[in-house]
């Protein structure tokens, strides 16, 4: 253990996160645990579902066909129209078809066989069903099976004789489809409650276990190289704060005894005549005080960058919880306008809380410096709470602007001050891994937020989600709340960027330029313009429902969570940083125009989603190559210039210009989606991806040709 | 005429609907005099109109007198008015409105005020000077569903591309309504075929021509009559859908008593209950809440009823679709064969 390290950053073996030992293995237990759990009472809920749901459709069936035949012998019997000579009876069963997405076909026949009317959606399904029909209609609702179809016989019966037999056919693909539906559902839900489980395993286990003990490790540690003078300031009052203040008693003890003896020695001292003796007794004293240390020690706090994640996982998780719907939500309250079209109208207040939330950024980073992170993070969860209750009661489209760019200022404080935590509990060893803590929390809530938005929006509509998002930024601030005297302005922190600096910094570098410009830009525009934007939209379109546009969005966390650790360390060991970006953004611009383009000549529905999930998992999985490879490259860009320029400020610009490419995104994709529709917008937002890499391996490249190879080994 | 309308030679036929409990205050237990002028005898409009102000425990008398199809009656009515000098005068129909209560710049009454009921264009008539502000001591009731909404209702009966309208072009309203079909017939893919009465020999409209003038509409291409707020077609509208039945033709009424005492075959009409009640919601707003007429806007019913002959529908052959069983009413003729 290195004597110059920082006692109150971090553990012995200086991690953040307990990696082994009984902590560990307490955590992969109970996710076990839980995820036995969880199976068992979902096989339950799903097997019950099944009971329950097909019955309900035959009594539906039976409902509808019942009020049709009765319509239909009401013209027959009581207006005396001719079954034959019955108007408009196609519109009246497209109708009744259209109302009810259970019921396959309408089929209106003579008892003889003849057939009046027929509508269902698919014509050679319909000529099948009628070779089957059964000719014997003993009782009105007989059912039969007919291929997938389960058959409701309704025989229209005037004065005594059948006069023409009404059939319904239920769908088992209907019933099979809301089966797989619930399915998934219940497998979010699942994945979701196993991730936020782990979060705050992890968190407890960190916070209020790991941290702790690895604090009483190093004073304990201390204390056999001789060092008595430590105090453990810990305020808990369970076991291991029992442990640390009898840690702290036994070195209070320790200190108590040393005075003694000290006192006693001095007597010793001068109560002898030989001064002999007088020195020796001082020479004893002496060396006890030079190999022992009682009175040099500091106290040592329980700091912890990790205590940061769970309110900043429940912030993340709220912001997240609209993005499967925001795009329809906004548009259900875009106002017609002569000079805008619908699509950009729509991507507007999208761009503008992009653009709102990068604008606080650099405020909330000098209000950090000055207040503390907490305090900061505190500030940001009262407009973020205000702005969602707002976004509740939004009458018009404005008005929705103003309430969501309110929100954006408390995030993008909450965002800064988060990271400003992070560099307040770490020091320049562990600030990598503290910032891990902060990347984990966003991933995680990009996963949790869009699939459990979706499901919470498909049953209790978009404005009260926005209510349970207010709700999740109340609870994050008021854990910030506990944390705000653990909370200290930090001195001397760097000034922080303007644009206009970023832009002159990148200027006098061309690779740095490159990778921020060319690659890491367009990514957040794909980022913001594909995922945020065009796939609620395009998705809703093609009649997917609001949990499974969530669930598939939340391909997209899955996908960078999954691979963003095994690409990190692949760059790190090859050193081709460079490549991996380039591969990385390849595959995000390609996915997106291959997942249009593959389908673009189907007319199938599921065909068009299918290429969007493809296009949303490779966006996923070539976001995951290029972000730490990004900052890589960032950082030996930084390290290239010297002393000239502070890494912090590289970073800072580098970050800056990123975003501006989330804040161009849904422009620029409502404008493609304006000219070409949603599908065709796709092909567009990936082709600006694409050109953009190809022009940051050409300028990276060309780069690295005119000018001495970058030092390696920064990563 | 019909068997369904009950015809009174009327002298006045008093009702006191006593609903509040006798109070104290002599205001609250005097009732109020209403003074009804009709046009024909009394309709479901005056029985709609009583029931709501029973309803709303509104103590009334009401006085009736009626014109008999004949405004030369109007002048000894006024003069009795001006006499009893009532709480409000009611006045049905545009010809008996016009007649008592006058037309803008009249003050008939001396400022007593006036709701009238089943006129189909006040403004046109220059009963009122707008829909939202009369702008005198008279307000009411329209009737007439929006003829877009006609227009509508008889292209969802079948895919019809030719609609005539024969019409007595003497009176005001038929006049304003063939001029509203003129405008709004094109925009639904509707030809227009315009066929006024032609004059007898004593200037009036002669009913005899009504045959020839419905063979003349089917042999110019018509699929269907379009019969408006006419009272000469409304009091002739026997012969007249006979001889639209004759010619296979399908008559379209805009109004509830060629429906309900001729052979039309089906229309999207105001119900005449309902109408009432509206027209007593206007009598409130004047009576009790003391609100002036001039400002109480000309109230008009959001929600029509569409009758169907089923007879009628069976005698042409051009049964109703299927959408529109489930939400007709469906009637029998009056005196059919």
């Amino acid at each position: 253990m290195s004597e110059t390290r920082n006692p109150n950053m971090a553990g012995a073996d200086g991690n953040l996160l307990p990696t082994r030992g009984v902590l560990s293995r307490l955590l992969v237990l109970a996710v076990a645990i839980l995820l036995a759990g969880q199976i068992v009472v979902a096989w339950f809920a799903v097997t019950g579902f099944e009971r329950v749901l097909e019955p309900q459709l035959e009594q539906k069936a039976d409902v509808v066909g019942r009020a049709v035949s009765d319509q239909i012998a009401y013209a027959i019997d009581d207006l005396r129209i001719p079954p034959g000579e019955l108007v408009g009876v196609d519109a009246f069963l497209d109708e009744v078809l259209g109302a009810n997405a259970d019921i396959r076909y309408l089929i209106l026949r003579r008892p003889g066989g003849d057939i009046l009317f027929a509508r269902g959606p698919d014509p050679d399904e319909l000529a099948r069903v009628i070779a089957e029909l059964p000719v014997l209609v003993e009782e009105p609702g007989m059912r039969t099976t007919i291929d997938d179809f389960v058959d409701g016989a309704f025989p229209i019966v005037v004065e005594g004789r059948t006069e023409t037999i009404l059939h319904v056919g239920v769908s088992g693909d209907y019933v099979r489809g809301r089966l797989s539906e619930v399915l998934f559902d219940v497998g979010t839900v699942i994945l979701v409650s196993l991730l936020v489980a782990i979060e705050f395993l992890l968190f407890f286990v960190t916070v209020r276990v790991a941290a702790p003990l690895d604090r009483i490790e190093t004073v304990l540690r201390r204390a056999t190289r001789g060092g008595f003078a430590d105090r453990l300031v810990l305020r808990s009052r369970d076991e291991i704060g029992r442990l640390a203040n009898a840690a702290n008693r036994a070195l209070r003890s320790l200190r108590q005894r040393y005075d003694d003896f000290r006192f006693e020695a001095r007597e010793i001292k001068e109560a002898q005549i030989d001064a002999d003796v007088s020195a020796k007794v001082q020479g004893v004293v002496d060396r006890v005080e030079s190999q022992f240390d009682f009175k040099k020690g500091e106290d040592v706090m329980m700091r912890s960058a990790m205590r940061i994640r769970i309110p900043l996982f429940l912030f993340m998780f709220s912001e997240e919880l609209s993005r499967s719907f925001l795009p329809l939500f906004i548009e259900r309250l875009s106002p017609p306008s002569a000079t805008l079209s619908t699509e950009l109208l729509i991507g507007l207040p999208i761009t503008l809380f992009m653009l709102a939330a990068a604008a606080m950024t650099p405020i909330g980073g000098a209000m950090a410096d000055r207040y503390g992170a907490a305090r900061v993070f505190l500030m940001g969860v009262a407009p973020a709470v205000i702005g969602y209750i707002g976004t509740v009661f939004a009458q018009g489209y404005y008005d929705l602007i103003a309430w969501r760019a309110l929100s954006a200022v408390g995030y993008g404080l909450i965002f800064i001050a988060a990271q400003a935590w992070v560099a307040e509990n770490t020091d320049e060893k562990n600030r990598a891994q503290g910032m891990a803590v902060f990347v984990g929390a966003v991933f995680a809530a990009t996963i949790c937020g869009p699939s459990i938005g979706g499901i919470a929006a498909n049953r209790i509509g978009y404005e009260m989600t926005f209510l349970i998002s207010a709700g999740l930024a109340l609870i994050s601030g008021m854990i910030v709340y506990g944390m705000l005297a653990d909370s200290k302005p930090r001195a001397g922190a760097a000034a922080p960027m303007t644009t206009r600096a970023a832009w002159t910094l990148m200027g006098r570098d061309p690779r740095l330029f490159a990778v921020t410009v060319f690659a890491a830009a367009p990514g957040k525009m794909m980022l913001s313009g594909f995922l945020f934007y065009l796939v609620p939209l395009y998705l809703a379109q093609l009649e997917n429902s609001q949990s499974a546009i969530g669930r598939m969005m939340m391909l997209y966390g899955v996908a960078t969570i999954a691979l963003t650790p095994l690409a990190a360390r692949f760059a790190d060991r090859t050193g081709r940083h460079a490549s991996v970006v380039g591969v990385g953004g390849l595959i995000a611009g390609l996915g997106c125009i291959f997942g249009a383009v593959a389908v673009s000549g189907s007319a199938s529905v599921d065909a068009a989603t299918t290429g969007v999930v493809a296009a949303i998992i490779a966006l996923g999985v070539g976001h995951a190559l290029c972000f730490t490879s990004q900052l890589a490259l960032v950082q030996r860009a930084a390290a290239a210039r010297g002393e000239e320029i502070g890494q912090a400020s590289v970073i800072g610009a580098y970050r800056l210009i990123e975003r501006l490419g989330t804040v161009l995104g849904p422009i620029i994709a409502g404008g493609f989606a304006t000219a070409l529709g949603y599908q065709n917008a796709m092909i567009g937002v990936g082709a600006v991806g694409v050109a953009c890499i190809i022009a940051f391996m050409l300028v990276y490249r060309s780069a690295g040709r005119s000018r001495a190879p970058a030092p390696a080994g920064v990563s | 005429m019909t068997g369904v309308m009950r015809r009174f030679a009327l002298t006045a036929l008093l009702m006191a609907a006593h609903v509040a409990p006798v109070a104290a205050q002599p205001t609250t237990t005097d009732p109020f005099h209403i003074f009804a002028v009709l046009w024909r005898g009394e309709t479901d409009v005056e029985d709609g109109f009583r029931e709501y102000l029973q309803q709303r425990g509104i103590p009334f008398e009401l006085t009736i007198r009626n014109l008999n199809l004949d405004r030369a009656n109007a002048p000894p009515i006024v003069e009795e008015i001006r006499q009893v000098k009532p709480d409000l005068v009611y006045t049905w129909g545009t010809g008996t409105t016009s007649s008592i209560l006058g037309k803008i710049g009249a003050d008939t009454f001396n400022d007593i005020p006036g709701v009238f009921t089943l006129v189909a264009y006040p403004q046109a008539a220059e009963i009122v000077e707008s829909f939202e502000t009369p702008g005198r001591a008279v307000t009411g009731v329209a009737f007439l569903p929006p003829i877009e909404a006609q227009l509508n209702t008889i292209k969802a009966y079948r895919p019809f591309e030719t609609i005539a309208v024969i019409y007595d072009a003497t009176a005001g309203n038929s006049r304003l309504n063939v001029a509203e079909l003129r405008e709004t017939a094109p925009a639904l893919d509707l030809n227009l075929i315009e066929l006024p009465v032609p004059p007898g020999a004593d200037g009036r409209p002669d009913p005899s021509t009504l045959p020839a003038l419905v063979a003349q509409a089917k042999a110019e291409g018509a699929e269907v009559l379009y019969m408006g707020p006419d009272s000469f077609l409304t009091r002739h509208a026997q012969a007249y859908t006979a001889a639209a039945i004759a010619a296979g033709l399908p008559t379209f009424a805009s109004t509830q008593a060629p429906l309900k005492s001729s052979r039309a075959m089906f229309g999207l009409v105001t119900d005449y209950h309902t109408l009432g009640k509206l027209t007593g919601l206007q009598a409130e707003r004047i009576l009790i809440e003391g609100r002036a007429p001039a400002d109480i806007p000309v109230a008009r019913l959001a929600r029509y009823k569409l009758w169907i002959n089923v007879d009628v529908v069976r005698e042409i052959g051009m049964y109703p679709p299927m959408n529109m069983i489930g939400i007709a009413d469906f009637t029998t003729s009056v005196g059919a064969q």
